[in-house]
């Protein structure tokens, strides 16, 4: 039933009625005419291509409800055109021992012995014979004589078809509609993420360039920690001047008077004098009203206020 | 079967979809970040900028401080001016009322970093001061 087709890659015959096969290899596989339906027509079309299309609807009349898969070439003038349920070839491969991961390639065949001279036979009951170019299968009690079939010395054709394994779930267009969609996805998401990438550098580049361009420390903790000095100061150069105007402020009753104001590490020290006991109180209360915290002492008419920065 | 089956190459996408949007994620998070450091960065160099810019640029408080010294107002009085590489050092021994008011409003009005100040009373109208500016 199988013989060897070239040096490495068997050929097999594979009809309804085959025994299973022992397979240890990739096979190529040719399909009796049982396994597929062919037609050969005549169109005012160039090439296969452009029959393509029409193939569902040239076959309409004559196919069983079922999901099909099709097939053309041209031979001289006419098209042969096929159709094929991959479900039920993938099933019929199971039964007879193949899987798919050990297909090589699939004809038909009708595409391999188009010309054949003699009726050949392929079982013990069929046998496949050729009319006007039409491959036919026909009891083999019909043939006056046949002859075995010999894969050996047969040269396959270009014409072999691939099994679509999920071919009756998902439908091809289906597949390269999802195959578009997550390729435009993904030409956006690589885009966007060159586009992320870029922004990202040239934001550090930026940043590292906001040091040297305002001459400052060339690490962030070094600037931090300037800043943070520089901020302290202005906290305490503002705070004197609101205390000094606070100090300036107080009214004073005849014949006190602001006898020494001094700023040194960061304390003020402010001295009323000619202040009468009982009288120092008041002074006090208005700076306290005015949220200055200060550490007060009196001593012979003088009230000293030391305010720490 | 040496043809590549589109479910074999839609999965094949699918991987690197998957890839690329988890690439795409960190990237943007760490794009995140970099635009979060960077804000920071910039508010802090404009914070310490404009900072330097008022206490520590020494040649505007120099060039500000000579113009009030030789304003009008203070044309009168002995003014003894040390200038330090750290800053400037004034004493004036006698001073009126009026100018001094116009001196300390000037100095507390303006950018300076007063690290020494003492003012004494000497009469009803006089006053001595020492001052010292840091830049």
């Amino acid at each position: 039933m199988f013989s060897r087709f070239n040096k490495s890659i068997q050929t097999l015959f594979v009809d309804l009625h085959s025994e299973s096969f022992i397979v240890n290899e990739k096979v190529n596989v040719i399909l009796s005419p049982s396994l597929y339906w062919v037609k050969k027509v005549s169109l005012p079309l160039k090439n296969a291509r452009e029959v393509k299309p029409l193939l569902p609807s040239l076959f309409e009349d004559i196919l069983p409800e079922g999901i099909y898969s099709y097939y053309v070439y041209k031979e001289e003038e006419s098209f042969f055109i096929f159709a094929y349920e991959d479900k039920f070839l993938i099933e019929i491969l199971q039964k007879k021992n193949i899987t798919l991961a050990q297909v090589n390639k699939i004809y038909f065949a009708q595409s391999e012995f188009s010309s054949l001279k003699e009726a050949v036979s392929i079982n013990e009951t069929q046998s496949i014979c050729s009319k006007e170019g039409m491959l036919i299968l026909l009891p083999t009690v019909w043939m006056k004589e046949t002859s075995d079939l010999n894969l050996a010395q047969r040269e396959l054709s270009k014409h072999a078809i691939r099994l679509k394994q999920y071919g009756h779930i998902v439908k091809d267009t289906s597949i390269y509609k999802a195959i578009g969609f997550v390729a435009i996805l993904l030409l956006l998401f690589t885009t966007q993420l060159f586009i992320t990438s870029s922004r990202a550098n040239t934001l550090e580049l930026q940043k590292s360039e906001l040091f040297s361009k305002n001459g400052l420390k060339p690490t962030m903790l070094q600037n931090r920690s300037l800043l943070h000095s520089l901020e302290k100061t202005h906290e305490k150069q503002m705070a004197l001047r609101e205390d000094i105007a606070r100090f300036l402020q107080v009214r004073l009753q005849s014949p006190q008077e602001l006898s020494l104001l001094r700023l040194k590490r960061n304390v003020l020290l402010v001295e009323f004098t000619h202040v009468k006991r009982g009288t120092e109180r008041s002074i006090a209360k208005y700076l306290q009203s005015k949220g200055l915290n200060f550490k007060a002492t009196f001593k012979n008419e003088t009230l000293s206020l030391k305010v720490y920065l | 079967m040496n043809h590549i089956n589109p479910l074999n190459i839609l999965l094949f996408l699918l991987s690197i979809l998957l890839i690329v949007f988890v690439q795409l994620n960190q990237k943007e998070q760490f794009y995140d970040e970099v635009k979060q450091s960077y804000q920071e960065t910039s508010s802090l160099v404009e914070k310490t900028k404009r900072l330097k810019q008022i206490y520590r640029n020494k040649q505007r408080m120099s060039k500000q401080f000579e113009r009030i010294l030789r304003s009008s107002a203070l044309r009168d009085f002995t003014i003894k001016k040390t200038k330090t590489y750290a800053g400037l050092k004034i004493n004036i021994a006698d001073i009126n009322k009026h100018a001094l008011d116009f001196l300390l409003s000037k100095v507390l009005n303006g950018s300076y970093k007063v690290t020494f100040l003492e003012i004494k009373k000497l009469s009803s109208e006089k006053a001595s001061l020492k001052m010292e500016i840091q830049w």
